[in-house]
């Protein structure tokens, strides 16, 4: 059903930018993320992948926080978080290269699903072609089948799929990609005008009210972004962290 | 009564027994007089009756290790020792074999636990203010800039400009920061480090940014008494880039961390405004520039190594571009302010420990408590004792704590392994533990390798006891335990300490108030002499 509704809305996105080209950049993709357990528990959470040139920012308007990286060199992501309900963000330093355990892969961020890990997969099914080919891989990863219906063009998924040996799963299904850049620069714009908080000054100022309430916020909820495995870890690769 | 007599006049002729007739009778055995810790504790105590009468100094370096409390001192100081390879406990750092030393209280005027800005305020301007402001008095509103008008105050450096000495600042930290601001600038909140920070009502009504108040500092000086003439800060040198510089892309230094670098909101580049200014001075942005700089030649620097703070010390061979360490960027500063006859006045900041703190990271907090103490032993050599007073202190604590039971010798960053055992010993519930904790924060991470503190801030919070066996708390990227969440790590209200060589030190003793720092400072130089 999500798959079917899906593809249609692509298709007529498509056909809106048809005259432009179908690459990777100014883009917004609506994902619906379902998380089922084997008892039959079903919960949904709603995010946005929001794309510029060496910018990539996942919304997620449950929460109001808005995750984005910044590509500033290879091997080096900057992140920042903005609360968007606060107007405010959080600045962390770019990871340098030695270091980014977390943050050094830029495909991960930017695609939802590394290139290391789609490399890992085994491709077992290729329909449509042009700006709507889709490629289908799979692959076990630690007891979990992995499912991943890939949209070269865009460089993101169609959907993708983790089930468990229990009977747990979470599906990734893309409901919408649009290209509209002036959206896509004014969603940007509007957060650059937030005032931001060097992560290394919070510390400081446990005066300022919005800072203390991330006491009880986190700064990254588990699993807030990106594919995460049961325990809260990023789906990258085999080598997992 | 008649015992109590008894008793005092007895007292008194054993000791007068013991001047006269010491060899006959050997009150003090031979194994206590040869024992180590009893001569070197004689010979410490013997240094200290030489004193140095003279109170007027030439030139005054200050010190301020950001929230380097005395449980820091003490664990660097073992640290210290350990990585030379001895037990560490008997280890001093270089600044703790200065001869004077005093306690100091640092609550601000509002505040019971006090920030940087209070406290430097109250070192740099000599009363004391409330948290948050820079400069300025107690009467002001935090984030009111009308209140701060009128109630602006002198600091040491000024006062240091107005007399004709040569001046400095230095910091790891942004030189736009709290504790570098609170040299120079007047401002009713500490984030307004650019325009950008600054609410509209600010701007209508006449205040001026940090940054601009740093590059313009000759002629707002110069404006707020009339008649003086001053050349403007010698050396400035700091992280911070980004608020000097526009919102522009095409401003970014080569090692831009972010795809803007500037946050300038009025299109001005503060750096060519200072080089425009300065026409003989020097900017530089990386380790090449402030390795090729000629002191001998230089009379003006501006250095700004970073976009926001530099690298902590066991991070800094991973920058891009490169950036030179505390102690190279001190010495560097004192060849071009050893140039003034008439002497200097130097602020050096080690900005970072505070930040390693506040992740609960105790290796980065000793490490760049190290790194501040090479710059400081460095600046004791290569300058004259005789006429130098060097103050060396901190602005408040952490609630960071060194407890337990271990054993002499213990690895400071590890876990507590009792006298007498090998193996770590366990806590009630069965688990071992940690010398070093931290009553609040984000608690346990086991980030290995990780030498960049701030890694725990994309890290869940994760406070109260965790099983340590078989993790090495020793590494760099071990964040200790911590007891109650916060999403960092505070400051703490308990005194600092005050540590001073030199013409001047003397005055330095007791428990005073952090405002006494200024006075100190002020009478060394007689700045309010003329
Ligand atoms: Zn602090």
């Amino acid at each position: 059903m999500w798959k079917i509704l899906s593809i249609l809305i692509i298709a007529i996105t498509s056909t809106q930018v048809s005259a432009q080209s179908c690459d990777a950049l100014w883009l917004t993709a609506d994902y619906d993320i379902k998380h089922s357990t084997q008892a039959g528990n079903e919960q949904h959470t709603k995010m946005t992948v929001w794309r510029k040139p060496e910018h990539v920012a996942h919304q997620y308007a449950q929460t109001q926080i808005t995750e984005m990286w910044q590509f500033v060199r290879q091997g080096m992501l900057k992140p920042t978080r903005y609360f968007d309900e606060h107007k405010r963000a959080i600045e962390y330093q770019p990871n340098e290269l030695v270091h980014g355990k977390r943050e050094t892969d830029w495909s991960y961020r930017n695609q939802l699903v590394s290139n290391q890990l789609i490399d890992s997969m085994n491709k077992v099914d290729e329909r449509d072609s042009g700006c709507m080919k889709v490629v289908t891989y799979k692959k076990t990863l630690n007891g979990n089948e992995l499912v991943l219906e890939w949209l070269p063009a865009y460089k993101l998924p169609l959907r993708f799929q983790r089930k468990d040996n229990q009977g747990n799963s979470i599906v990734w299904q893309q409901q919408s990609l649009t290209k509209d850049s002036d959206k896509v620069a004014a969603f940007f714009e509007r957060r650059d005008n937030y005032k931001a908080t060097d992560y290394a000054d919070i510390g400081d100022d446990h005066t300022d009210p919005f800072l203390t309430n991330m006491v009880t916020q986190g700064f990254i909820e588990q699993g807030a972004s990106g594919f995460y495995d049961t325990k809260g870890r990023a789906i990258k690769s085999e080598h997992t962290h | 009564m008649n015992t109590r007599w008894k008793a005092v006049s007895a007292a008194i002729a054993v000791s007068l027994s013991m001047t006269a007739v010491a060899q006959q009778i050997q009150v003090i055995p031979n194994y206590q007089k040869d024992n180590a810790w009893y001569t070197e504790a004689q010979t410490r105590l013997s240094e200290k009756e030489v004193t140095n009468n003279q109170f007027k100094a030439k030139n005054v370096i200050v010190f301020v290790g950001d929230g380097m409390g005395i449980s820091t001192l003490t664990s660097a100081r073992i640290l210290k020792g350990q990585l030379n390879g001895q037990p560490g406990e008997e280890e001093f750092l270089a600044f703790e074999r200065f001869p004077r030393t005093a306690l100091v209280k640092t609550y601000n005027v509002d505040a019971q636990t006090p920030d940087s800005a209070g406290t430097m305020t109250a070192m740099m301007s000599g009363l004391k203010t409330d948290v948050g402001v820079i400069g300025v008095n107690e009467q002001v509103q935090r984030g009111e800039c009308s209140t701060s008008k009128g109630n602006e105050v002198a600091t040491a450096l000024e006062l240091a400009e107005i007399k004709g000495l040569s001046t400095g600042i230095v910091s790891t930290a942004r030189i736009t920061h709290a504790t570098p601001a609170a040299t120079y600038a007047k401002s009713a909140d500490r984030n307004w480090e650019d325009i950008s920070d600054m609410p509209e009502s600010a701007i209508n009504q006449g205040c001026k940014d940090i940054a601009d108040q740093l590059v313009n500092f000759e002629t707002y000086l110069e404006q707020r008494y009339t008649g003086i003439d001053v050349d403007g800060i010698e050396v400035v040198l700091g992280g911070g880039r980004r608020h000097f510089l526009p919102k522009d892309e095409s401003f970014n230094s080569p090692d831009a961390g972010s795809a803007v670098e500037g946050d300038r909101t009025d299109s001005r580049d503060l750096t060519s405004e200072w080089q425009e200014r300065y026409a003989d001075g020097v900017y530089v942005y990386d380790q090449a520039g402030f390795d090729s700089l000629d002191t001998a030649s230089t009379n003006k620097l501006f250095g700004l190594f970073n976009e926001s703070h530099m690298q902590y010390e066991a991070d800094r061979d991973n920058d891009i571009a490169g950036e030179p360490s505390i102690e190279q960027m001190t010495e560097t500063a004192l060849n071009i302010l050893k140039k003034n006859n008439k002497g200097f006045f130097l602020m050096v900041e080690s900005g970072r420990i505070d930040h390693a703190h506040h992740a609960g990271n105790a290796a980065g907090a000793l490490t760049d408590t190290l790194a501040f103490e090479a710059a400081i032993k460095s600046a004791y050599e290569n300058t004259d004792p005789e006429e130098t007073l060097i103050l060396v202190t901190a602005d408040h604590g952490h609630v960071f704590t060194i407890a337990g039971y271990p054993k002499r010798g213990n690895p400071i960053l590890g876990k507590v392994v009792n006298v007498g055992s090998e193996e770590p010993a366990e806590a009630a519930d069965g688990m071992p533990y940690t010398t070093l904790g931290y009553t609040n924060g984000r608690g346990f991470m086991n980030l290995a390798t990780e030498t960049n503190s701030d890694v725990a801030y994309t890290m869940d919070i994760d406070t109260g006891r965790k099983d340590l066996t078989g993790i090495d708390t020793t590494s760099a990227g071990y964040h200790q335990e911590a007891l109650i969440p916060l999403s960092s790590e505070t400051h703490s209200g308990e005194d600092i300490t005050l540590h001073a060589t030199g013409p001047g030190s003397q005055l330095v003793q007791g428990v005073v108030e952090q405002s006494v720092v200024f006075h100190i400072i002020n009478q060394a130089l007689g700045l309010l002499d003329e």
